[in-house]
C-alpha cells in the first residue's frame, strides 16, 4: 500500500501537467493522500510577519447592499454585514468576521498616538487619558457577545441562518473597566447616567445607566481577540457593555460624560421604543436566545445519516445553564451537551447527536439561562410584547429539513 | 470593647470611602476649557451645555439652501433623496416605507423626535455629512427652527435659543416608552422585565 502511493507520487513529479490531472483525480481515490505542494517562497516569507488564512478558505461577512438596507440607516452610507455564523468554530468570532452595523459612520482613521479619552460631566476631576495611559492601567480580558438589537428571526422560508441571526459576534475584549476610570475621576452624588461619545463622522452618543457602568464588566476596550480592536469594530477604543444591546456599545470612543439624565439621543430612541410596540420599552439586555447553526436555514444536507446538531446559545443577563433541542417540531426536547466554556454574556456552544432518517424534520433549540429565564416561543413573545415582532426578538428558531435535505426557515 | 471595635470599623470604613474618592493611579490630566466644551458636544433633553446663540425659521429657510441642506433633502425638505425632513413619512421610497410599516419608522420624520434638543444636536454633530463643524451655533438654531416650523411645531417668528429650544414640546413626546423620567430607566438593575417573557 505504501509502496503504491510512493510510486504514484513519483510518477506525478515526473509527469508534469498531464500528471497533475491524474493527481487531482488521485485525491479523490482510496489513497486519501493530501497533496504536498507548497506556498510560494515570497508569500510564505511575507506571511511570517502577519499571517493570513489559506487561499482555500473564503468565509466572509455577508454584506447587505440592497437598496432597502442601504437606506435603512437614513443615508447612503449605512450598511450591515453579517457574521457567517454557520462557519464559526468555537465561541470566538474572528475579528474580521465580527458583524458590522454602520449607522452612517465609516470607520474614522485614528492615529492612536493622538487619540484621547475624556471622562467628564458630573465628576470631581475631569480627566483626559492617552492610549498609553489607558494601557498602563490594570487591564481586564473578558469574552462577551455583542448583538445588534435588530438581530431577530423573521418569517420567510428562504431566510438563511445569517439573515435571521447574523448580527452577533463574540470576542475576547481587553481593556480597562469603565468603573475604574469613573472612580479615578470621582463620580459626584446625584449622578445616575453615563453618556458615551464617539468620534465617528456623525459624533454619535449613547446613554446608559451608571449602575451598569459601575459594574466591573463594562469595559473601555482596546483589544479584540488578542490584537487591537479592528477599525470597523471601534479602533482604537470602544465600549463593551456585556449583555446590553449592541447600539449602546459605542465604537470609536472619545468621551464618557457622567450625567443625571439619559440623553435619549437620536439612535437611542429612533425606531426602537415606540410605546405601541413595547409598553415597557426597556431595551437593555438581550434576552436568552439560541439558534442551531447546523443544520440551519440556507444549508443543504448531502444525504441521510449521522449529523451533529450544533448551535449557539447566549443570554444578556448571565451564563447559559442549559440548552434543549427538539428534532420533532417541539413535541419532545432533549438536553444538548454544552461544549466548551459557558461564560456570562458570551456565546456558548451546544451540540446533540442526530441521525437523519431522510424524512422531513423540524429542528429547534431553546436556551435556559442561569436565572432560569427561558427563550420564548413566538406565541409567548407575542403575548408579552404585542403582535409586532419588535427588534430584540429572541424567539425560538425552527428549521425545517425537507426530504431532499434542504433546510428552510420554519418561522 | 466590642463597641470600640465597631466604632473603629466605622472609622476605617469612612476613611476607605474617602480614599475611594481620590485617584489611585494618578494617570491622566485635567482637560482644557476647549476640550471640556467641544463644538460637537452631546446635548441632553434639558439643553444643558447648549451654546449661546439664536435663530428663527426665516433665517433657517435661507440657510437651508445656502448651506447645501437642500442638495440631499430636497428643495423644501420633503423631496429627498436624503431622509425627508418634512411630513410624517420617512422616505418617500415605497419599498422602504413598506419595509418599515408604511413609512412609520420614526427615525426619519422631524415630528417623531422626542425632544427638540435632539434635532439641534443631530444637526450640530452630524450635518452636513462630511462637513461637521461647518455650521455656527446660530445657524444650527436657525435650521432647527426652520425644520420645526415646516413641520408645524413652532411659529415662523419664534426665536430659538439655548433657553427656548429645550422648552419646545414635540408631538411624539408621549409615543415613546423610553423616557428619562420613567423609573424603569433611572433605577436599572440587572435583568429588566424584557428578558422575562415567560
Amino acid at each position: 500500500m505504501h509502496a503504491k502511493r510512493a510510486t504514484t507520487r513519483r510518477q506525478v513529479l515526473k509527469g508534469g501537467g498531464a500528471a497533475l490531472v491524474g493527481l487531482a483525480a488521485g485525491a479523490g481515490t482510496a489513497s486519501g493522500q493530501t497533496l504536498r505542494t507548497t506556498m510560494p517562497d515570497n508569500l510564505a516569507r511575507e506571511l511570517m510577519a502577519y499571517g493570513r488564512r489559506s487561499r482555500y478558505v473564503e468565509t466572509g461577512r455577508i454584506t447587505l447592499d440592497n437598496k432597502v438596507n442601504m437606506q435603512m440607516h437614513g443615508d447612503p452610507y449605512g450598511f450591515d454585514a453579517l457574521t457567517p455564523l454557520g462557519e464559526q468554530m468555537g465561541i470566538i468570532t474572528p475579528a474580521p468576521l465580527h458583524f458590522i452595523s454602520s449607522h452612517g459612520d465609516p470607520p474614522p482613521d485614528v492615529d492612536p498616538a493622538k487619540h484621547r479619552l475624556m471622562i467628564h460631566g458630573m465628576v470631581e476631576r475631569p480627566l483626559v487619558f492617552t492610549m498609553d495611559e489607558l494601557k498602563r492601567l490594570p487591564s481586564v480580558s473578558r469574552i462577551n457577545f455583542i448583538e445588534c438589537l435588530a438581530n431577530r428571526p423573521q418569517p420567510g422560508e428562504e431566510r438563511t441562518l445569517e439573515q435571521n441571526h447574523g448580527l452577533i459576534g463574540c470576542s475576547e475584549w481587553t481593556g480597562v473597566p469603565l468603573s475604574l476610570l469613573l472612580k479615578e475621576a470621582g463620580v459626584k452624588n446625584g449622578a445616575s447616567w453615563v453618556v458615551g461619545e464617539s468620534l465617528g463622522r456623525t459624533q454619535q452618543a449613547r446613554s446608559f445607566p451608571l449602575g451598569k457602568a459601575m459594574m466591573d464588566d463594562t469595559l473601555v476596550a482596546y483589544g479584540q481577540n488578542g490584537e487591537p480592536v479592528q477599525p470597523h469594530n471601534g479602533y482604537p477604543l470602544r465600549l463593551v457593555i456585556p449583555g446590553f444591546e449592541g447600539k449602546f456599545q459605542l465604537k470609536w470612543l472619545r468621551g464618557i460624560k457622567v450625567t443625571d439624565q439619559p440623553y435619549v439621543t437620536y439612535w437611542e430612541h429612533s425606531s426602537f421604543t415606540r410605546r405601541e410596540r413595547s409598553p415597557l420599552g426597556a431595551y437593555w439586555e438581550q434576552g436568552p436566545k439560541s439558534v442551531i447553526t447546523h443544520p440551519a436555514g440556507g444549508q443543504r444536507l448531502p444525504g441521510h445519516g449521522y449529523f451533529t446538531i450544533v448551535g449557539f446559545a447566549w443570554s444578556g443577563t448571565g451564563a447559559v445553564s442549559r440548552v434543549e433541542v427538539s428534532t420533532d417540531g417541539g413535541r419532545t426536547w432533549q438536553n444538548a451537551e454544552i461544549e466548551g466554556p459557558a461564560l456570562p454574556m458570551a456565546m456558548t456552544r451546544f451540540k446533540l447527536p442526530w441521525t437523519w432518517d431522510g424524512s422531513e424534520a423540524v429542528l429547534q433549540s431553546r436556551c435556559i439561562d442561569e436565572r432560569g429565564d427561558v427563550q420564548p416561543t413566538p406565541e409567548e413573545y407575542g403575548a408579552f410584547w404585542g403582535e409586532y415582532a419588535a427588534p430584540h426578538g429572541n424567539v425560538i428558531q425552527p428549521w425545517r429539513v425537507t426530504s431532499v435535505g434542504r433546510v428552510l426557515n420554519a418561522l | 470593647m466590642r463597641c470600640s471595635v465597631f466604632a473603629a470599623a466605622i472609622v476605617v470604613a469612612c476613611v476607605g470611602a474617602v480614599a475611594a474618592q481620590g485617584q489611585t493611579y494618578n494617570l491622566g490630566r485635567a482637560p482644557t476649557e476647549e476640550e471640556l466644551n467641544p463644538a460637537g458636544a452631546a446635548i441632553g433633553p434639558d439643553g444643558r451645555g447648549l451654546p449661546a446663540g439664536s435663530g428663527t425659521a426665516a433665517e433657517g429657510a435661507l440657510l437651508y439652501v445656502a448651506r447645501g441642506c437642500s442638495q440631499c433633502h430636497g428643495p423644501t425638505g420633503a423631496e429627498g433623496p436624503g431622509p425627508h425632513l418634512v411630513g410624517e413619512r420617512g422616505s418617500g421610497n415605497p419599498e422602504y416605507d413598506a419595509f418599515y410599516e408604511g413609512g412609520n419608522w420614526q427615525g426619519r420624520g422631524i415630528r417623531n423626535f422626542m425632544f427638540a434638543t435632539q434635532i439641534w444636536s443631530w444637526i450640530n454633530q452630524g450635518m452636513p455629512l462630511n462637513q461637521q463643524g461647518f455650521l455656527t451655533a446660530d445657524e444650527v438654531y436657525s435650521l432647527t427652527a426652520y425644520l420645526l416650523h415646516r413641520n408645524g411645531i413652532i411659529e415662523e417668528d419664534d426665536i430659538l435659543d439655548e433657553t427656548s429650544l429645550p422648552q419646545v414640546q414635540m408631538p411624539a413626546r408621549g409615543a415613546f416608552a423610553y423616557t428619562p423620567d420613567h423609573p424603569a430607566y433611572s433605577e436599572w438593575k440587572p435583568r429588566m422585565p424584557r428578558t422575562r417573557v415567560r
